[in-house]
């Protein structure tokens, strides 16, 4: 069993060797490796979670020393979820990798290893028990997320560069706090950083350590004012970049932020003046957000755009502290991923070789093809709030956790943004509808790739069944 | 006004010359710069940590038996500090590369001309797309 | 908007040096030796033949942190190859075309005084390599001193007809054995024994004490993290070294 845990984090490192290797010398064997690998990771993930919830929480420590000596990762009931939605990404983008790689075969190498190690420092993140290993999770998973979404050259290189400086910022600024932390504690795991934290927050060393590791994870979050490296970066780079960088990498650190730092939030919010502001900021972005997306022309901008405003949802939730927007949020985070990940995959069928994609040239997709038009129009259900999507879910929770601890101002900016996305998807989805003999087919649709986007369609169909099924408590606060 | 005062002094101005590098400067080339002085920085603090008076390597001498474990210095910074300076040259070769690309295609190396262009180009391409 | 900036950046200031004051009186504390490293120091003599403490720590009992630090050097050098739109093509057309256009005109005071400090920096990495036991050195270390021999030689001898002396050929390949070296090790643990990067975990293949399998499985490790780290930095020169117009090199 314990053994089982570790192969989720060593076979992929593994997969990324083998198969970037391999593809020197021979293309197919290293396709193949590849799913495979990435099947064989996600079965040993859902084979967890089912024992995870008979038993209490795995723990091991690598090279086999006792707990403050060794580096510890745990795999607990909070954990499970998130590592099977890692896994169920990466597996689904190794299905599109699989078509994208018959054209451009020099760039395989690159792609196997970028991907896998990408997943691997996502995985890492969420199991670690120690702090310093968390800060070198941090940089890998930053560096696979700078050179994928640099990789469309011209605009891209830009915004993977304004990416890259005020990600590594952040990460120095995570090094300090671990640097202060340590001075502090004598010893690096979180168990006892964490209880520092909640003892003493008052002095001054402790509140400028747990400040610094904070604003870093907000940075890698998205959240309002250090979003500013965001849109552009998912919305100039290749679509299929973005399916698995821009699912998975502002949740991861979302989760981090509550789950190693929730005694912060804690305290920012026992002070009045403080909680209202940040509820006003994060309605504030919510407004402004979407009030840019509705005035962008390009797709992968407005994804991009409501991305932000999905994170300020998220966030939202936990600082209003009600048990119902809790669950919202936590519920919201896997469901935002899934969502994501369809939406640029819909988009990356659309674009030929990664160009650029426009509301115009939706104009003949929908209107020629029955099962675009099909997930076109769910995609912006999933956004608005319609029943039988997720976020129908989400949003009745949060307006009910909103009208109990009388948060108003967020209910309010809640409503209001809905409004803006249903007229934005509205304005989208006439536009396509029009008559067209310009007929645009989709570029790379094998069957892998439509074996991709249909799995992830039918799996954001059962989600938004799922809260009466299975318990989900991600944010434990 | 201890030495160890002075010290982190001494850090944290280098930190804090790096960070308004970052921020407030045009050339990309120079921002890059910047990020090695912040990264240096925080390894220099990392390292004050560690220090001991009349400290000495943390090495066991031959005779296994001369040196005293409190005449250390502290061993655990610097295995810190050998992970964080390898991905400190990583972000910057990697920053280099990303720039080589950026300078080529826009000749230019300031963050105010790339912006300009971009926005230029994205104006023309969406004033030429067909109107709702 | 710079205004803000600029006051944001003037009370970042009164932190730091409000921390460096607190710091200064926290000293002696920070200065007695806490639980960790206490056990660290006590038990890397009792059960290491290793006489250097950080490499201990750094290759035993934090293994897992220098795997993945090697992964991340190693991932650099793919990135700045992906990046520069590097292919490897068996017949090395562009390659031919690149090495037309080098034109290196240096002196032979730098040609000669390369040729004889060459041989005199690779003994001294495999010094550094070798002595990482028992002196300041390590995997890290030496892989940047081969590397920057390699890197020196090619940087002065650069010519129509060859690039590099042996590494340019098989800088690739180096980098991934590397990593598979310093995997393979960690393998035998979860095999053998109870978790990854276990070395006892080695007794299956050498017959050898507990004390001296920590030993050889630090050495290989160091091994893995000597030859990527080699190729890596070599890599990153290749890639950003290259000048040609089309973009393809």
């Amino acid at each position: 069993m314990i053994k089982l845990i570790q192969l989720i984090l060593i076979i992929p490192i593994f997969s990324a060797i083998i198969c970037s290797g391999l593809s020197y010398f021979n293309q197919k064997v290293s396709k193949n490796l590849n799913i495979f690998f990435a099947f064989i990771t996600l079965c040993i993930s859902t084979f967890l979670i089912i024992e995870i919830t008979h038993s209490d929480n795995l723990s091991f420590v690598f090279a086999g020393f006792l707990e403050p000596f060794g580096i510890k990762f745990l795999f607990s009931k909070e954990n499970a979820f998130l590592v099977l939605l890692i896994n169920l990404i990466g597996f689904l983008f190794s299905l599109f990798l699989f078509d994208f790689l018959t054209h451009n075969k020099h760039q395989a190498p690159y792609f196997y290893a970028l991907s896998n190690l990408f997943l691997v420092a996502n995985v890492g993140l969420v199991l670690s028990q120690d702090l310093f290993n968390i800060y070198v999770f941090i940089e890998l998973g930053g560096i696979c997320s700078y050179a994928l979404l640099a990789f469309k050259g011209s605009s891209a290189s830009f915004s993977a560069l304004r990416y890259l400086l005020a990600g590594s910022v952040a990460a120095t600024f995570f090094l300090l706090g671990i640097a202060l932390f340590y001075a502090l504690s004598g010893s690096l795991t979180l168990e006892s950083n964490l209880s520092l934290i909640e003892t003493n927050l008052s002095n001054f060393l402790v509140l400028s350590a747990s400040l610094f590791c904070f604003t870093a994870l907000l940075l890698k979050a998205g959240v309002f004012p250090l979003h500013f490296w965001l849109p552009v970066a998912y919305g100039a780079t290749h679509p299929l970049v973005a399916i698995l960088v821009a699912s998975i990498a502002t949740k991861i650190a979302i989760y981090l932020l509550v789950s190693c730092f929730g005694g912060v939030i804690n305290v920012l919010l026992a002070s009045k003046f403080i909680a209202f502001s940040i509820e006003a900021i994060l309605s504030f972005t919510i407004i402004y957000a979407l009030t840019r997306a509705y005035f962008e022309k390009g797709i992968s901008y407005i994804v991009a755009y409501i991305i932000v405003a999905e994170i300020a949802y998220i966030m939202g939730g936990i600082v209003i502290g009600n048990p119902d927007s809790i669950f919202a949020s936590s519920y919201h985070l896997i469901a935002d991923s899934l969502i994501t990940a369809f939406a640029f995959s819909l988009i990356y069928l659309i674009s030929g070789k990664g160009r650029d994609v426009y509301v115009s040239d939706l104009k003949g997709v929908l209107s020629n093809s029955l099962i675009q038009f099909i997930f076109w129009v769910y995609l912006a259900a999933c956004f608005i709030g319609l029943p039988l999507t997720p976020s129908f879910i989400t949003k009745i929770y949060l307006i009910k956790g909103a009208l109990i601890s009388k948060h108003y101002l967020f209910l309010i900016s809640l409503l209001v943004g809905s409004l803006i996305i249903t007229a934005l998807f509205f304005r989208i989805l006439f536009y396509a509808t029009k008559e067209t003999t310009i007929r645009r087919e989709a570029t790379y649709s094998n069957y892998a790739t439509r074996l991709g986007i249909y799995c992830l369609f039918v799996l954001i169909i059962i989600y938004s069944f799922i809260p009466s099924l299975i318990p989900l408590n991600i944010f434990i606060k | 006004m201890t030495l160890i005062f002075l010290l982190y002094c001494g850090a944290s101005f280098l930190f804090m010359i790096g960070l308004a590098g970052v921020a407030f400067l045009d050339n990309f080339l120079k921002k890059i710069y910047a990020l090695g002085f912040m990264q240096g920085a925080v390894i220099l603090f990392f390292i004050i940590l560690s220090y001991r008076d009349g400290g000495d390597l943390p090495i066991f001498d031959y005779a296994l038996s001369e040196k005293v474990i409190p005449k250390m210095v502290n061993p655990i910074p610097h295995v810190l500090m050998l992970t964080a300076i390898v991905v400190g040259v990583a972000l910057l070769a990697l920053a280099i590369s990303i720039l080589n690309n950026v300078a080529r295609k826009f000749q230019t190396l300031s963050e105010a001309s790339v912006k300009a262009q971009i926005l230029l180009d994205k104006k023309n391409i969406e004033g030429q797309l067909v109107n709702d | 908007m710079r205004i803000i900036q600029v006051i944001f950046f003037l009370l970042l200031l009164l932190v730091f040096i409000g921390i460096s004051y607190e710091l200064s009186f926290k000293n002696n504390e920070i200065s007695t030796p806490k639980n960790i490293e206490i056990f660290y120091l006590e038990e890397s003599r009792k059960s290491h033949a290793t006489y250097n403490v950080v490499t201990t720590i750094l290759a035993d009992y934090r293994s897992i942190d220098t795997l993945l630090e090697t992964i991340v050097i190693f991932i650099t050098s793919m990135s700045v190859l992906f990046i520069r739109n590097f292919m490897i093509d068996k017949n090395r057309q562009s390659y031919r075309k690149f090495i037309e256009e080098i034109d290196c005109i240096y002196s032979s005071v730098t040609r000669n005084s390369i040729i004889i400090i060459f041989p005199l920096l690779i003994v001294f990495g495999l010094y550094v390599f070798v002595h990482g036991h028992y002196s300041p050195g390590g995997g890290f270390q030496a892989g940047v001193i081969l590397a920057t021999a390699f890197i020196m030689h090619s940087y002065v001898y650069a010519n129509k007809y060859n690039f590099g002396f042996f590494l340019d050929r098989y800088a690739i390949y180096l980098n991934y054995i590397g990593v598979l070296i310093y995997f393979a090790v960690g393998l035998f643990g979860i095999i053998f024994s109870s978790t990854y990067l276990d070395y006892q975990g080695l007794s299956a293949v050498l017959n050898l004490s507990a004390k001296n399998l920590r030993s050889i499985g630090i050495l290989l490790v160091e091994l893995g993290v000597t030859l990527t780290v080699m190729s890596s930095v070599y890599l990153l020169f290749r890639g950003l070294y290259c000048e040609s117009e089309d973009g393809n090199l």
